[in-house]
């Protein structure tokens, strides 16, 4: 099903200014339609990635192709490709406080549709039907920086569905998110990747990632690529995880039937 | 990483005794600065986040921010142009007016805008009252000096006198600020505080300032929150009792920590807009909606104004 290559990443390195590298020799494509996973421990380059992967980070060494076109700097400040660009990925932060920047919450979800350059009435109807799919029409006139946890993430998410992108980046989507919100939150990735959208996530929660991923990246502490594979192949490979330090040794997978395994660690 | 807990961690406190309530030892009490911290951010929070206010059903709240601030310009002009005492008052009985029907809650009212403005006023034109500083009919003779003389290039007249001209345009000048202000208050509290600053825009402010105003707005809450949450944790910890000292120390040692958050915060914070296609110049939803009330309004403020004026010019001559 996959189709075109949307991302190509070839030995991409990364290091922040003044610090040490964030990533190492990247090589990894992204095609049309697909849901990936990146996991890996806790500093290992995951929201480098995803920066990198929407031109707001752009690699010291190596290359970066996105739609056929090279991904950098002087590519990235003409107009035209700019707002192709821009409008066809979006990126849900890790940090929701960076994220939402507006003063209520009903001009955060419009903000990019703003930019966009859409008519009012366009930008009010997508505004309106994103907030009732989320269930946040009450929250509409507050500050975003003065919600919830979760208020904020799903504002955050909303920011970036109403402006229809075909990637999706998002980094830890499920964080701070209630059980009810979180299961909604993989059916909604799921559904959203029926409807043809390209979905790139982040997260260090391996029960889910069977369900938000056809295929996992896993990164090593050292910044690389480990292994790329099918969710059950990598979940299999306990060795990989635990090398990758995301898991430890009591960790073990319960298959208590054929539907529903269920992961966690006991002592 | 392990789980193996160090001996220490394993001991247990002893049990919570009698001796240890509430009748025993000093309260700690919030140190000055925490408390000045603490309010500094109730007050920013109140003053612009203050939507309890603005939401209540009332005539100013009804009416669009734009319209708002066009009327109240007007009005603010009206009492410049005023020129008799009388007028003014009355304007400013008028303004009462229109607060209770917004309805303002008149004492919180009064004391923000009657407290500070002839206050501050009333220093300025405080010299201007006496004859030694402006000449004029005396009212009322403090000291009579029973002859002139000179003191450098100052000729001191031989009385020493409050005068009727220095009066009157004190009074004329303390009721014009104070109308100025209250209208100027009026507009601020029956308006949501990101409406009112889109309602500049349309009006005459540049649209990058607006944009810097709401980000700094929204930083100096971030600030202060960030703050107050670091004085909470501090406090979640600390068993006995800081002093002043010691708080003012914190507080120099923590803004190194705030200035380096702010400077990420700011950095990710552009990467985000960015991301949604923001190129540099800052683009908002245009949306007119003059209702009936508006136009109403408008006519009604129209109209008060000629009164206005043209009262000032019967009474004035
Ligand atoms: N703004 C920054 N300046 C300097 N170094 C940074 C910055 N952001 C991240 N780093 C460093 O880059 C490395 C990768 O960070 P990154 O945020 O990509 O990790 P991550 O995989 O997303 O981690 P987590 O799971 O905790 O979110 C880390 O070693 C981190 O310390
Ligand atoms: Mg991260």
């Amino acid at each position: 099903m996959p189709g075109e290559i949307l991302f190509e990443l070839k030995d991409v390195c990364y290091h922040y200014p003044g610090g040490e590298e964030a990533l190492s020799d990247i090589n990894l494509s992204i095609r049309q339609g697909e849901k990936v996973a990146l996991i890996g421990a806790n500093g290992c380059g995951k929201s480098t990635l995803l920066n990198v992967l929407d031109g707001l980070l752009f690699p010291q060494k190596g290359s970066i192709s996105s739609f056929g076109l090279i991904l950098d700097e002087k590519n990235i400040s003409k107009k035209d490709f700019n707002f192709a660009f821009r409008r066809r990925v979006g990126f849900v932060f890790q940090n929701c406080d960076a994220q939402l920047f507006n003063s209520s919450v009903w001009e955060e979800i419009a903000f990019g549709l703003v930019q966009l350059g859409l008519d009012t009435r366009e930008v009010k109807r997508r505004v309106e039907d994103v907030m009732s799919m989320l269930g946040i029409g009450h929250l509409k006139d507050r500050p975003p920086f003065r919600l919830s946890g979760g208020e904020k993430k799903k504002v955050a998410i909303a920011s970036v569905l109403s402006m229809n992108p075909e990637v999706i980046l998002l980094d830890e989507p499920a964080n701070n998110l209630d059980p009810r919100t979180q299961s909604w939150m993989i059916k909604l990735v799921k559904q959203l990747n029926h409807a043809g959208k390209t979905l790139v996530t982040t997260t260090h929660n391996l029960d889910i990632i069977e369900e938000i991923a056809d295929r996992v990246v896993v990164f090593s502490e050292d910044h690389r690529i480990a292994a790329v594979g099918k969710p059950k192949e990598i979940l299999d490979k306990r060795e990989l995880l635990q090398q990758v330090n995301l898991v430890d040794e009591q960790f073990h997978r319960h298959i208590r039937d054929d539907l529903h395994r269920h992961y966690h660690s006991h002592n | 990483m392990s789980t193996d807990l160090p001996e220490w961690l394993l001991a247990r406190q002893e049990p919570f005794q009698h001796g240890d309530g509430i009748a025993g030892g000093k309260s700690i009490r919030r140190g000055f600065v925490e408390k000045s911290v603490d309010s500094m951010s109730l007050v920013f929070r109140e003053s612009f986040f203050a939507e309890r206010l603005a939401s209540r059903p009332g005539l100013l709240q009804g009416i669009d921010p734009r319209v708002k601030v066009l009327t109240t310009i007007l009005l603010i002009i009206v009492a410049g142009l005023a020129r008799h005492p009388t007028t003014l008052l009355a304007l400013n009985l008028w303004i009462l007016w229109v607060a209770k029907v917004s309805r303002v809650p008149l004492p919180m009212y009064l004391k923000r805008v009657w407290l500070a403005a002839p206050l501050f006023t009333g220093i300025i034109v405080f010299p201007s009252i006496f004859n030694v500083v402006y000449p004029g009919d005396p009212l009322l003779i403090l000291i009579n000096f029973s002859r002139h003389f000179r003191l450098g290039p100052w000729t001191v007249p031989e009385t020493l006198a409050v005068t009727y001209q220095g009066v009157w345009g004190a009074l004329v000048l303390i009721l014009r600020v104070g109308a100025s202000v209250s209208l100027a208050v009026l507009l601020a509290l029956t308006t949501r505080w990101q409406v009112l600053l889109k309602a500049l825009n349309m009006v005459f402010v540049p649209q990058v300032f607006i944009v810097m105003l709401e980000m700094s707005c929204r930083y100096i809450y971030l600030f202060l929150q960030t703050t107050s949450e670091m004085f909470v944790a501090r406090r979640s910890r600390t068993v006995s009792r800081t002093s002043t000292q010691e708080q003012r120390c914190f507080v120099s040692g923590s803004i190194g920590a705030l200035w380096n958050k702010a400077y990420i915060l700011s950095g990710e914070i552009h990467a985000a807009m960015v991301s949604r296609g923001y190129t540099g110049t800052p683009k908002t939803l245009v949306s007119f909606q003059i209702s009936r009330l508006d136009w109403l309004w408008s006519l009604f403020v129209l109209a008060v104004s000629l009164f206005f004026l043209g009262g000032d010019r019967i009474v004035a001559w």
